[in-house]
């Protein structure tokens, strides 16, 4: 199944290598920002990555419900 | 004995897998997710069991479709049903909401409409019911709606409002899993597993082979053979990993219902036992109800956990949880609280699949794949819904 294609609201580069980003679809349901051992991000409608915070563990790509946080080049 | 694959590992898919299980076939869940549940299991977060999606709640209690098939498969969880079931709270007061406590006018006007339904099938939604009827039946029902099922009076006809009456006068209210959501999930986990079925997470299945109108495996990364396949994701997401077009635009015009919860700490009891509270007269948030009367573990340290549900009713969702959180400061104004997660839901990951009174049924155009879950309830709504859907499904698979 193809995803749609992403409008990227948030972005973020760490480590220099790949680049985490919360596409358009995300419903807010927080499951990130609930699992996140850095307390990096914060949700209201939709979620905020403090790149600043972010250890890149990727916990939370794991458990969003819609593949809303994606890797991008 | 049949090769059973259940696409997904909510409630949807786990009690089907365990009624099959039971019955001696071969079941194996795949679900994309780390961990099993769905919409319908905890996820810790600062010593609270805060929930993936429902409110802890289920909403016949042990009476219902889901508490009876629990029973059934040998399920030992307990539930408590909640005393009193529902109040409201009006003008200051908290007010019960049982027939009787409406004003005749609505009561009247109630009994009309079901002899106009019964005599000419007359079926109107329910906004034309709320015209004219005192403000308290009105605001009350608003309420009832946005909590049970988040929607208004104009998404639903009179006939679906009343099996749903019909429902809580036979089943009773809700009740409240010891332990939370996440208590039914591993039941269910256990028996299933006590079966040799299998649970395997961070399975995505990616298609669905067929030939004809025959399914007859499942893609992962490796294809998978199997004699009946029962889907937990709902019509579209199944007619998309199909690639049926047509079945994807029969499907695709399922509406889905959105909400937000906000999960809230106190350290003094709210509500203060294990009902439901309407809101009535709040802007957005339609109910609430504090599960830690039912199960102090749900929070801790002697803390409590109240949960506010509401609609989502335009289409900017921060204007809503605005609202919503200042139907929450004026409501708890007198209470020392925390709002520890907003969570909202819709589109992919919503409150339900298909509006209320929308359903398709169980169905599909392959004759060895059937839909589960929230995209194919029976007469009953919520999970109770879901439970009646698979219980219909399992006579006609017989
Ligand atoms: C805020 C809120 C409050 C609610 N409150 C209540 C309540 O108090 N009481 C009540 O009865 N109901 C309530 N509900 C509704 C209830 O939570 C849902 O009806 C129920 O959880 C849906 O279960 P399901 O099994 O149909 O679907 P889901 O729980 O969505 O399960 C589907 C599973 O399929 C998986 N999946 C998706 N795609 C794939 C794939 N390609 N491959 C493998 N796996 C896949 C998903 O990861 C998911 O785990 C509430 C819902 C919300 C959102
Ligand atoms: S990658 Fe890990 S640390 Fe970074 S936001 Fe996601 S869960 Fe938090
Ligand atoms: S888990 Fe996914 S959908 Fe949920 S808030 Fe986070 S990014 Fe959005």
């Amino acid at each position: 199944m193809d995803l749609p294609i992403a409008n990227f609201l948030t972005q973020q580069r760490r480590h220099n290598t790949e680049m985490m980003a919360v596409a358009n679809y995300c419903v807010g349901c927080a499951f990130c920002m609930l699992v996140c051992p850095e307390e990096a991000i914060n949700v209201l409608g939709n979620a905020e990555i403090d790149r600043e915070k972010c250890s890149d563990c990727k916990r939370c790509m794991r458990y969003c419900p819609v593949e809303a946080i994606r890797l991008v080049e | 004995m049949m090769k059973v694959a259940i696409i997904g590992a909510g409630l949807g898919g786990l009690l089907s897998a365990a009624i099959l299980s039971e019955e001696g076939n071969s079941v194996d869940i795949y679900d994309r997710l780390p961990f099993s549940g769905g919409r319908f299991t905890n996820i810790p977060y600062k010593g609270f069991q805060l929930s993936t999606g429902a409110l802890h709640m289920i909403p016949h209690g042990n009476r219902g479709p889901l508490g009876k098939i629990l029973k059934q498969v040998g399920s030992k969880v307990e539930i408590e049903d909640s005393k009193p079931e529902g109040l409201a709270l009006w003008e200051g007061e908290l007010k019960t909401v049982r027939r009787k406590d409406f004003p005749r006018g609505s009561r009247n006007k109630m009994i009309k409409w079901y002899l106009l339904h019964k005599i000419f099938r007359r079926d109107r939604t329910l906004d034309k019911f709320e015209e004219g009827i005192d403000t308290f039946t009105a605001n009350f029902l608003r309420s009832f709606l946005g909590w049970s099922l988040s929607i208004t009076p104009s998404d639903i006809k009179f006939s679906k409002f009343l099996s749903i009456v019909k429902n809580v006068e036979k089943f009773g209210g809700p009740g409240i899993p010891i332990g939370g959501c996440k208590a039914i999930i591993d039941s269910l986990t256990e028996i299933i597993k006590s079966n040799d079925g299998t649970v395997n997470l961070r399975k995505k299945v990616e298609g669905i082979f067929f030939s004809n109108d025959i399914v007859e495996g499942i893609k992962l990364k490796e294809k998978l053979k199997y004699d009946l396949i029962l889907s937990n994701i709902g019509h579209d997401l199944t007619a998309r990993i199909l690639g049926d077009e047509e079945y994807i635009r029969r499907a695709s015009k399922l509406q889905p219902s959105s909400g937000v919860k906000f999960s809230i700490a106190l350290e003094e009891p709210f509500i203060g036992n294990t009902g439901v509270l309407f809101t009535p007269e709040l802007k957005r948030i339609s109910g609430l109800n504090e599960v830690t009367n039912a199960d102090p573990n749900l929070a801790p340290g002697g803390k409590h956990l109240l949960m506010a549900h509401q609609a989502v009713l335009t289409s900017n969702l921060k204007y809503e949880i605005n609202l919503g959180l200042s139907d929450l400061k004026e409501l708890l104004k007198n209470y020392k609280y925390e709002v520890i997660a907003i969570q909202s839901y819709s589109n992919g990951w919503p409150v339900n699949r298909i509006k209320a009174g929308n359903d398709i049924g169980y169905r599909t155009p392959y004759k060895n794949l059937y839909i589960v879950g929230d995209g194919a309830k029976g007469d009953c709504i919520e999970v109770d819904g879901i439970a009646a859907g698979i219980r219909n499904l399992m006579r006609d698979l017989v």
